[in-house]
């Protein structure tokens, strides 16, 4: 129970969601990879949009807590986390409304090398 | 109280809320004392006049800025701004090729230290379904217009990263202090859907 | 798990309302309450963010788009509570009653 004493101090602190793991991470930043086909009925952060689609690492988060494990009484489960870009062709093809891109952080579970 | 069918809640949202709450103090689960103590905070103590001050120390401080591209979260702890939903902060530079504009189509998720709670457009399903695929339309209903010279880069926020655009400082400031610069710093420039306030804006009371 | 909160893409939502400068944080005590109740709650370890946010995607579609943002959390709330054994179902509705009961007066 959070006393209303600290509780100023705990919203100045906040929850991490950051942990350390033993495993280094897959991907380097510029990695080409993809995003994975699946379709969970449960909790997951990969919004359905980016799917199956192309995507560079941009950078390197560190290990967070993985919600998709985390939801359903897993444990936080941590992984390695990664900024990545889509290109708007990628995801809309011609219908896209000009130059740009969508910016996602996706977990480890989440990519694959293209080919796989 | 099952929520396997689909009927509207049976009771008034004040009385669920209040059920809720009584059975939480008497479980040990809240202190009563709390509630208001963090209502306060984030009807009061939070919002993006905080962030505005951050943006205005970035256009003056070179140094500063470069720190706050880096490591969002370390340059903001050196003004003493931090805390929940706001761990792991990325801030973004407009610049004249690049435009960010921040959302989370999934739910709301919203860097709270700078900015305080989110406005309801951005949490609700017009704007999560259509910034990351129109993003030009979205921003021209908030009455900006981005060129093709420049590219859009959305940031869905889907995990506890939090973002917040820096803002291009705009022209006719030079050797305005801090708190001059803030005032041009609107809550919506640090989302994206606008720029900061010209000095015609401000002039004419727009915020 | 393919729910109506995954709504990034989806057509048909029209247009953006803005909000004004005077709008509220919290347009009536009970969205302050639940907003409050939720993060203490969370803080207090009932439940953690990542199943609050699933218990959400788990409304009726129908529900999640005819219901207001802090229905939303009031929603989660009560299913995550209950799942998580902080009180009953029964308990629950008992509180209600009791509640109902003393506003009527």
């Amino acid at each position: 129970m959070l006393p209303k004493e600290m509780v100023a101090i705990a919203m100045a602190t906040g929850a991490p969601a950051t942990r350390e793991i033993d495993t280094p991470p897959r991907f380097t930043v510029g990695a080409k990879v993809k995003t994975i086909i699946h379709n969970p009925t449960t909790h997951t952060r990969l919004p359905r949009y980016a799917r199956d689609k192309r995507c560079s690492i941009v950078a390197y988060e560190g290990a967070h807590v993985f919600p998709d494990k985390h939801a359903h009484g897993f444990g936080e489960c941590p992984e390695h986390l990664y900024r990545v870009r889509f290109e708007n062709r990628e995801l809309w093809g011609e219908d896209c409304d000009g130059p740009g891109a969508v910016y996602l952080t996706l977990w480890e579970s989440h990519l694959v090398t293209e080919g796989e | 109280m099952s929520h396997d069918n689909h009927t509207a809640p049976p009771s008034d949202p004040a009385l669920r809320i209040k059920a809720i709450q009584t059975l939480l103090v008497e479980k040990g689960k809240l202190d009563p004392d709390a509630v208001d103590e963090m209502i306060d905070i984030f009807q009061n103590k939070l919002g993006p006049r905080i962030g505005a001050r951050v943006v205005a120390r970035a256009w003056m401080d070179p140094d500063y800025k470069a720190r706050l591209l880096t490591d969002g979260t370390a340059a903001l702890k050196e003004l003493d701004v931090s805390g929940l939903q706001g761990e792991h902060m990325h801030v973004l530079e407009n610049t004249p090729e690049v435009h960010n504009v921040v959302v989370c189509t999934l739910c709301s998720c919203y860097p709270w230290p700078v900015l305080g709670l989110p406005p309801v457009w951005y949490k609700s399903a017009p704007y999560r379904s259509r910034i990351v695929m129109e993003p030009r339309s979205v921003l021209a209903e908030f009455g900006l217009t981005i060129g093709d010279e420049r590219e859009i880069r959305v940031y869905d926020s889907n995990s506890e990263v939090r973002f917040m655009a820096l803002p291009m400082r705009p022209e006719g400031t030079e050797g305005w202090s801090e708190e001059q610069l803030a005032e041009l710093v609107t809550r919506d420039s640090m989302i994206g859907t606008a720029e900061a306030l010209t000095l015609a804006q401000l002039a004419e009371g727009q915020s | 798990m393919n729910s109506i909160a995954d709504i990034g893409g989806m057509h048909g939502f029209g247009p953006i309302e803005r909000d004004k400068p005077t709008d509220p944080i919290f347009a009536a005590p009970w969205e302050a309450n639940t907003f409050a109740v939720n993060i203490l709650a969370l803080a207090g370890g009932c439940f953690n963010i990542d199943a609050s946010r699933h218990s959400i995607e788990r409304m009726s579609a129908i529900d999640y788009l005819s219901t207001s943002y802090y229905e939303h959390w009031l929603h989660s709330l009560e299913d995550v509570l209950i799942a998580e054994g902080v009180f009953s179902a029964e308990e629950y509705a008992q509180a209600l009653a009791t509640v109902a009961n003393a506003e009527e007066k």
